[in-house]
Parts: structure tokens; sequence; C-alpha cells
């Protein structure tokens, strides 16, 4: 089973690749702000057609539909449980004849239906926009560009070699579960019913542990067998472009942010916003889609 | 200049001192192995070096450490960085980025050099060690021996006066390290930088080295150039082998050969001659053909594709016989460990067929196959599970059934089978890196398989813990088990193996008796082998592989 987290997978070759990194990260912070700040159904379904047109141009159909075999039940259970045990609303679509103990009557009502696509929206968007960020950046493309935000440099490396390490960590989830099959533990959390999977799942978590911290340690001696930590300021060896077509697409995410925020704020009834909130997401995802100049 | 004075370590958590009483002096430009068995102190002595201890390991130190006058007790390791390079024996785990050039560039971006400077010394390094066509490659595409290069380059772009190695090649393949070694010599003859190398195979290392020192319970067992060492101290209770050649000068009363061309040239000045009845080294089974025994385990034309990579095996076909040692050989990424996997069922073949023991491995379950083999992972990292020795062991036999009273029997009697008893409590992780192998090793064999899978066994091992190794895989076939091992330990499969077989880029490109594939090869052929090729000429018999057949030839 191919697991997305496998390795750093880079698929090159697309505008939003050609990004300068730190207004990648620019870019998934504001997506990310604005699907946790917008409260209506109207503009998160507009960003949400926007932002699958960004995946398509950075030819990640595929990957998306692939992560959507681990992102769909987080979706659905997002769904089925603010939409069943939500509470809100009066305009009741169906309530169960019998009570559950301490949840008691399910109820589906407009409201508590609008609220969970809402909420299953804001999630789909917040994951969408990290995995075009992730199978976009290298951990070194985030490493310059936490730098060039002047991040400090402790907290800086640290950020970075999580995201860096986690390919190493499923490397040595698979490597344990193998040892445990091969030894015929547990089918290494893979095999037998379920509660043997429960039980080999668990058992692997000590030596991944033990693992991980002994990698720490090993990484830490080469790091500073290579003089980390000894100057407050380090210097970069990547150069972070940063000019005039970074500048006005910085403007253009943050006019777009800003005014799409605003917009939220009209009222439901308001006949303007659908139409602003398509010309600000056109500020925000067409931009990463034109980028002109990234097959240089 | 290096000075140790009076140097006593002790670690934290030690049971006792690493390192007791060490003076040493090493001198600029000198190029030292340093070699031992299982904690003898190699690895603490190096972090000495480059001021890991005591700034990152704590512990207590007396004596003290003077590295170009600098004294390291008061010398942060960031600055004694720009001094003294240190390069790992795991490439992967010293590895911060993911690209080569950002890597290179890493210790110096902390160091704040600036940007222009920085890509001078990073074409430099890379030049240095002959890796400047991988500047742009992703670290995860690089082979071990790619990626040691480029953790060498790492500390050269430091312009260090001073390399220290901890074991750099014991996870390559013969050519990898032949490359890396290479460059080290280059390093040393023509930049003057002192090496201080750790190694175990000395028969890789000591024909560019200055000074051998072998350590022995933390202290300097015997220190000198690597003739006379070889010479006076009782390397094998040190837990280190001897190069064959030397051995074999050794023996004949020659003075000792570092190298092949030295026992050449001596061998002929000395004017010895073959012993006249003709090549009395026996020929073993000729290989798969005329074979009589029963069929243990059958790869026919196996395929296998990782998903989303390459082919790893193409067309494999092997039949591995009961009561032999099956060794396989190649460069890493061959598909030896694919190969190894399918055995055991943790792999199913794409397309052909595995049997083992008549079950055709997509058609049973793992847990059968599991009771059937028992697999040595290559990483005993991976393979360690439980809190102490003891838990790991019990956690196989548990597995295999046993209970209560049976249970007990069973694990004392492999405690002390495998020498292990006296580390029954101890947490395997604060075991070195041979005797975590060795525990490991021990957790499978105590399963009593049919079948052996072994990948890379003496992988950290000291001679002592491989020749117990070689021994216990011998009595195993001996009584009718059956082991397949994949190894780049050349010497190791000239003195075990029964067959060999050659992967090269998942194809096997050479099968047979280990004499018709360890002779006359050019880089997968046992030190012995390469003298006896090379006296060949004079009525040598060319296909002598251990130091045990040379005297036989020998007159």
């Amino acid at each position: 089973m191919e697991n997305p987290f496998q390795t750093h997978r880079i698929l090159d070759g697309g505008p939003f690749q050609g990004l300068s990194s730190p207004l990648k990260v620019l870019w998934t912070l504001t997506v990310v702000g604005l699907a946790l700040l917008v409260e209506d159904l109207p503009p998160l379904l507009v960003m949400l057609a926007f932002i699958m047109l960004d995946v398509a141009a950075a030819g990640m159909t595929g990957a998306w539909l692939r992560s959507m075999k681990y992102m769909g039940p987080m979706l659905g259970l997002v769904v089925l449980v603010n939409s069943l045990l939500s509470g809100v609303g009066s305009r009741i679509l169906f309530a169960s004849p019998w009570r559950i103990p301490i949840l008691g009557r399910l109820t589906l009502t407009v409201e508590s239906l609008t609220l969970s696509l809402i909420m299953a929206l804001r999630l789909l968007l917040t994951l969408t926009a990290f995995l075009i960020f992730t199978l976009a950046s290298s951990p070194d493309d985030v490493l310059s560009a936490l730098s060039f935000m002047r991040i400090p440099p402790k907290t800086m490396v640290a950020s970075y070699l999580s995201l860096r390490l986690i390919p190493t960590l499923m490397e040595d989830l698979k490597g344990i579960s193998e040892v445990m099959r091969s030894r015929g533990l547990y089918g290494g959390g893979e095999e037998g019913h379920l509660l043997e999977r429960v039980r080999g799942s668990a058992s692997m978590i000590v030596p991944l542990l033990s693992n991980s911290l002994e990698r720490a340690i090993q990484l830490a001696e080469a790091m500073e067998a290579r003089a980390f930590g000894a100057v407050k300021k380090r210097s970069t060896y990547r150069v972070v472009e940063w000019g005039l077509k970074e500048k006005s697409y910085l403007a253009s995410f943050t006019v777009g942010g800003l005014l799409l925020a605003l917009g939220s704020h009209m009222g439901a009834a308001h006949p303007g916003r659908l139409w602003l909130s398509t010309a600000v997401s056109l500020l925000l995802f067409i931009p990463p889609i034109l980028n002109p100049g990234w097959r240089r | 200049m290096i000075e140790f004075e009076d140097l006593s370590f002790r670690y934290r958590r030690g049971e006792g001192p690493a390192l007791k009483n060490v003076n040493l002096r090493i001198d600029d430009g000198e190029f030292v192995v340093v070699a031992g068995a299982s904690r003898s102190g190699k690895t603490t002595l190096c972090r000495c070096i480059n001021g890991l201890i005591p700034h990152f390991y704590g512990g207590t130190m007396e004596g003290r450490v003077r590295v170009q006058g600098l004294d390291t007790r008061f010398t942060s390791p960031s600055r004694l960085a720009l001094k003294v390079g240190m390069v790992f024996q795991d490439p992967e785990n010293q590895m911060v980025t993911t690209e080569v050039s950002s890597e290179v560039a890493f210790g110096l971006e902390n160091i704040a050099l600036p940007r222009d400077v920085m890509g001078r010394r990073i074409v430099e390094a890379l030049d240095a060690v002959e890796a400047q066509p991988l500047r742009y490659r992703r670290i995860d595409e690089l082979s071990g021996g790619e990626k040691q290069k480029i953790a060498l380059a790492s500390v050269l772009a430091f312009q260090p006066e001073i390399i220290v190695l901890d074991e750099p090649t014991s996870e390559l393949d013969p050519v990898s390290a032949e490359e890396i070694l290479h460059i080290l010599e280059r390093l040393n003859s023509e930049l003057g930088l002192t090496i201080i190398l750790v190694e175990q195979r000395l028969e890789r290392v000591l024909s560019y080295a200055d000074r051998l020192i072998l350590m022995e319970g933390g202290e300097v067992a015997a220190d000198g150039h690597p003739r006379r060492v070889l010479m006076e101290a009782e390397l094998p209770r040190l837990g280190v082998r001897m190069p064959p050649v030397s051995a074999l000068t050794k023996r004949m009363g020659l003075p000792i050969a570092l190298t092949v061309k030295e026992a050449r040239l001596l061998i002929d000045r000395a004017g010895v001659k073959p012993k006249p009845s003709g090549n009395p080294i026996s020929t073993g089974p000729p290989g798969d053909a005329g074979n009589q025994r029963r069929c243990m385990a059958l790869l026919e034309d196996v395929y296998y594709s990782y998903p989303g990579g390459a082919q790893a095996l193409k067309g494999v076909s092997i039949t591995v016989y009961e009561g032999e040692l099956l060794t396989v050989m190649g460069r890493t990424g061959c598909g030896k460990t694919t190969l190894l996997k399918h055995l055991n069922g943790l792999l199913k073949p794409s397309r052909g067929r595995v049997i083992v023991d008549g079950l055709d491995t997509r058609r049973v379950d793992q847990g059968t196959l599991a009771r059937l083999s028992g697999y040595l992972f290559q990483n005993p990292n991976l393979h360690l599970l439980a809190d102490t020795v003891e838990e790991e062991i019990a956690l196989t036999l548990r597995s295999r059934g046993l209970k209560g009273d049976e249970l007990r029997k069973a694990l004392e009697e492999t405690l002390e089978r495998f020498g292990i008893a006296h580390l029954r409590d101890r947490y395997p992780r604060y075991l070195s890196g041979g005797e975590r192998q060795w525990i490991a090793f021990a957790s499978v064999a105590a399963g009593d398989p049919k079948l052996l899978l072994l990948d890379e066994p003496t992988r950290g091992m000291d001679e002592l813990l491989k020749s117990r190794l070689v021994g216990y895989v011998k009595e195993f076939t001996g009584r009718g088990g059956t082991a397949v091992m994949a190894t780049h330990d050349v010497e190791l499969a000239a003195s075990a193996a029964d067959r060999i077989i050659l992967l090269s880029d998942g194809e096997v490109v050479a099968s047979g008796e280990r004499r018709s594939i360890l002779s006359k090869a050019l880089f997968f052929s046992p030190q012995m082998n390469r003298l006896f090729t090379s006296l060949s000429d004079r009525g040598f018999p060319p296909d002598v592989l251990t130091l045990d057949e040379a005297l036989k030839v020998i007159s």
C-alpha cells in the first residue's frame, strides 16, 4: 500500500512549485487562516472550487484523490458527529424515535447539517492547502523560508527536523512491523483479528519511540560536531527570491484574505457576498497558477 | 597535534570507566587506525577529540585532551569543529537536510560564513570527495557510499586539520568502502590532513596507516607502526582479526606484510615454492548441478517491484539446499534484502513463485512462515523490542508456544548457549552495536527455525562475536539447518559460505561454489585470493581463499 508520508515526494514542474519558499508558507497560512475565519457555506464552497484549480495546475489531482482515502473517513466522521450531535437549529429534518443513553435523541436539522458541512469544508481546505504545500516543497524549502522569516535558529531547525524526520519515522514503523511479523508477534499490527492488531500496534510504540530518541541523540551529536549553535545568527546558503513579483503576490494574498474575511461578515442574506468571495478567491488562488516565469 | 594526558572517562550511566589512563600523542599529518573489541573505548576516544566528551555527553572526565593547543574541557565542540571534523558510522543519522548542497552548507551556515565563501567551499569539498556530480541530488536518492562521501564533504567544508572517522565503511559494500578509503588516503598524503580512523577490517586500511592503536577495556593495549603492532600484540584476545596476508607471512616466519604487494615480494624473495603434490584444496560441492540434497527453498523466475519504485528483482531463480549456508553478495541496493524478505514471506513476488519447505509463500500466512524461518534484520535497533535481554529471548520462545517451566528451561538454555546470561537484565539498547546484533541473532536462533535468514549479520561485531556467529551457523547447518546470509564481508564469505550468489541490479550474475565465485574477482575476492592470483605464474593455485588453505599449498 502506498503511504503518502513514506518519502518526501516532491511533485516537480508546476507553477505552484515555482513559487518562492516564503511565499508558499504565507499562501498556506492565509488559506488555513481564512478557512478558520469564514463562517458561511457559499464562500467556503467557492474557495474549495478554486483550490481544486490549484491542485490540478500543480499536477496533484492523483495525489489529492489518494489522500482522500485518509481524509474521507475523517470528513465523514466530522459531518456525522456535528450534524447529529450538535443539537443546533429548529428546522428538523429527522429525529430518531429512540433515545441513546448519555447522547439522548438524535436530531438532524438544516442548521446542524449546514454547520457540519462548514466544519468539513474547513478541514478539507486546510488539509488540501497542506497537501499542496507538502508536495510542492522540500524540507529544505521550509528551512530557507523560516530562515527568511527570521525565526530563531533553534526553533527553526527543530520545526524543520520534525518535518524532515516524518518519512524516517514511517520507515522505522514499517521495519518494526516487519520484525514483529517475521518473529510471529501479534501479526506486526497488520494481521490477525482486531484485538491482535490493536495489541500489535500498541507494542510497536515503545521500540518506535526508543528508536526515535536514539536517532535524535545521534543527529544532535552530528549537528553539534558541525558547529550548530556556534553563532546566534546563522547565514543561509540558499537564495530566497523576494522581488517585485513576490511582493505583489503577498499584496494579492493579503487583500484577498482581508476582503474575504470582511465579506463573510456581510450576513448570509447579502446579495453581493458570493460575488465578493469569488473575486477575492481569484486574488488568492489564481496567482499561484499563473506564476509568470516559473519555468526558468 | 592531539595530546591525551592521563585521560579517564566514565559515562553518566556507565558501569565502569569507558577510558582509563589514556596517554597518546598524535602528530599532524599522521594516518592512525584505531581497532579493538566492542566496548573497548574506540568511539569514546573519538568523541574526546572533537569535544563531544565532555560537552555533549557529560560524565566524569579526569586528565585532559589538547587539540592543536586547545584544551577540550574549555573549548566547545562548535569551536573545535573548525579544527576537527567527525564522520560517524551511520550515514543516515548524520544527515540534517534533504539535498546535497544544503547538507554541505549546513555546517558553514552554522558559523555564519558569507554565501560566496560557502559556494566556493562546497565546490571544493565535493571535488575533494569526487562527488561534484551529486551536488544537486536529493540525499534519499543516494547510495550508502555516496551518503558517506557527502558526510565527509560536509566536514571537509570546514577546512579542518584533523578528521576523525568512526567505522565509516562498516555499512558499505567493498567497492564503496574502497572509494572512501582511497579518498582518505589522498586527503592525508596530498593535503596533509591528520586522519584518525576506527576500523575493524584491518586488511582494508593498513596499507594507508602510519600507526595502529589497539584498545582494550578503555586502555591503549598496543600502539605503534602497524607492522610492529601486528607482530607483538595478541590480536585474537583483543577481538581484532589480523589481515590474512599479514597472518600468512607471520606464520611463515617472514616479516609482516601489510599489503598483497608486500606479501608477494616477501614470498618471492624468500623463494617459497608451492607443494609439489598438486592442489590439495578440496573443491567442495560444484554448485547447483549435481547437488543431491533436499531443496529447502526455491525461487522461480521471481520479479518484484516496490510500489512506485524500480524493479528490485528481475527473474531471479535460486535453489537453496537443506544443510547449506548460501551467501548472497553484491553492491548496496542490488536486491539482497528484497531476496531474503521473499524467503520468509514478508514480500510476495510480483511474478514467479517462492517455495519454502514445500509451501508457496503466496498461499500461506505469515505466522506459518515465521515459525519455519528466523530472520535477522540488518538493523538490530529495529529488531530489539523488549526492555531486557531475557525478555527479548522470551518473546521468541513464547511465540513458539512455550509456557511455564518449559519456557523457563528453554530461556536458561538459550541464555547459556549464546553466552548472554550475564546480560539478562540489561536494556538491550544500552549495549554496544555488536552486542545488540548478537542479542538480536540469539533471539532469532532461539526459535530453532529450519531456515535462518541473516541480513548483514556481522554488522558492528568484533572478531570475537563474528567467530561465535560463524561457529553457531556452521553448527546449525551441520545438524541439517539451512542458512541464507546477505553480506558485504568478503572474508566472512570466503571462510564460511558453501555457495555464493552474486546479485547485480536485481539479477543473479553469478552463482556457484564459493571458490568459483570469489576467485579472481576484482572486488568481491578475499585478500588471500588476490595474493594467490598474483602468484599463479609461480605455480601456486589461483583459487586459494583462506589462511588455512594458503598454508596447505605452500611448501
